[in-house]
């Protein structure tokens, strides 16, 4: 997948767990700026996010991922591996 | 409707410490407490500060070694709940595997599995809500008996116990359980609760007393962990008086790695209650969170408060 289709696969799932419209996630979306955004709907992302883009991330990732920039740098560090 | 305070309205210092060790380790659960307030007021926060102050007894480094060990259970039980949505089936196969990799496992069940389970009875809603409702509708129930004198099998934490003896000063308990560990966490629990007096610890199943019998029983979220309840509770009727009061719950949906028998709903735990020889005076079924679609599980406690029947 390149980083375009993978960028907008992101932005997709994101909007659908956390309830928010494509056009609101951009570079400074995170669990600070989106409400929505708790332990829960994290996991629900992360299970999302691993079953759309085909991979998987570890728990010390998983607590990483806090906001759609370390998502996508995440997604591409592992596309490109 | 007035607001709830924030928490740095009122002095907590000690769920403070735990609020940044949470943030510092496991940002994704930054939200939790002052969710938990929103949700459940100034009270909760009070009893949360006392009850960390006195069981971590100001001890900050302990606070952010149980933050940790809370967050990577809750993390761990997070995933499997999304496996279970799939599959709709435990991954712990046997009690005999349940015991070696978390009862006998000392090292997990004193890093990880005692401090994270003390912890969510503030920190998840369902286990806030069920011990809330175990006071109202058990503990103080308690008080109509002259001496009460109460079992808790499958002590894990302490914490029931400790609830009991800390609210009722003519009670006395006898604690059961399997695991060394949790037998040392609940006397130096109890120990810092100042009702240690009051208690006996016994490694090993339940049994009568020899002299005089429990008026009295807890077994709070046991049942799930074996592989034949019934039969415990079976056994668990044969040690208690009859007319003995219980306080029983069982997870229903609520996926982990030591968690054997699958409940679905509070139905098929009341009919194994009945079948035993109880009767049951009161139920309830609190969910962790509101599902979205039915293809989406909750964990949930089922509750029971409970009479043992006179054959």
């Amino acid at each position: 997948m390149d980083q375009n289709a993978a960028k907008q696969k992101i932005i997709e799932v994101m909007a659908q767990i956390l309830g928010v419209a494509p056009g609101e996630i951009n570079d400074d979306s995170s669990m600070d700026t989106i409400e929505a955004w708790d332990s829960l709907k994290h996991m629900k992302l992360v299970i999302a996010l691993e079953q759309e883009l085909g991979l998987e991330f570890d728990d010390e990732e998983v607590v990483e991922l806090l906001s759609f920039r370390l998502i996508e740098l995440s997604v591409a560090e592992k596309f490109a591996a | 409707m007035p607001k709830s305070p924030t928490i740095d309205e009122i002095a907590a210092p000690n769920v403070d410490a735990l609020a940044s060790a949470l943030s510092h380790h496991f940002p994704i659960f930054k939200k939790a407490i002052a969710t938990r307030l929103d949700e459940f007021g100034a009270s909760w926060l009070e009893r949360f500060e006392h009850e960390i102050a006195t069981s971590f007894a100001g001890d900050k480094d302990a606070i952010t070694r149980a933050a940790k060990a809370y967050g990577a259970f809750s993390l761990e039980a997070m995933r499997l709940q999304a496996k279970f949505d799939l599959t709709l089936r435990y991954d712990a196969s046997s009690y005999e595997q349940a015991v070696s990799e978390v009862y006998s496992n000392v090292e997990y069940m004193v890093s990880t599995y005692l401090p994270a389970l003390l912890l969510s009875h503030y920190l998840w809603p369902h286990h806030y809500r069920q011990l809330h409702w175990a006071h109202e509708h058990f503990i103080d129930k308690l008080r109509t008996l002259d001496r009460v004198r109460f079992c808790d099998v499958g002590i894990g934490t302490g914490f029931y116990s400790k609830e009991i003896l800390a609210a009722l000063p003519n009670a006395n308990g006898w604690g059961f359980d399997i695991s060394s560990a949790s037998i040392s966490h609940t006397k130096e629990l109890l120990t810092k609760w100042c009702v240690m007096e009051r208690y006996e610890l016994h490694q090993n199943y339940v049994a009568p007393l020899a002299n005089d019998g429990f008026n009295a029983f807890v077994t709070v979220e046991l049942l799930e962990h074996l592989e034949d309840p019934q039969a415990f509770l079976c056994s668990l009727r044969e040690a208690v008086q009859d007319n003995a009061l219980g306080f029983i719950t069982a997870a229903i949906d609520a996926p982990n790695r030591d968690h054997i028998y699958l409940y679905r709903d509070l139905d098929s735990i009341a009919k194994q209650i009945n079948k035993a020889g109880f009767e049951i005076l009161k139920s309830h079924n609190f969910p962790a969170y509101e599902t979205k679609s039915q293809d989406e599980t909750a964990p949930q406690s089922g509750c029971f408060i409970v009479r043992a029947v006179v054959p």
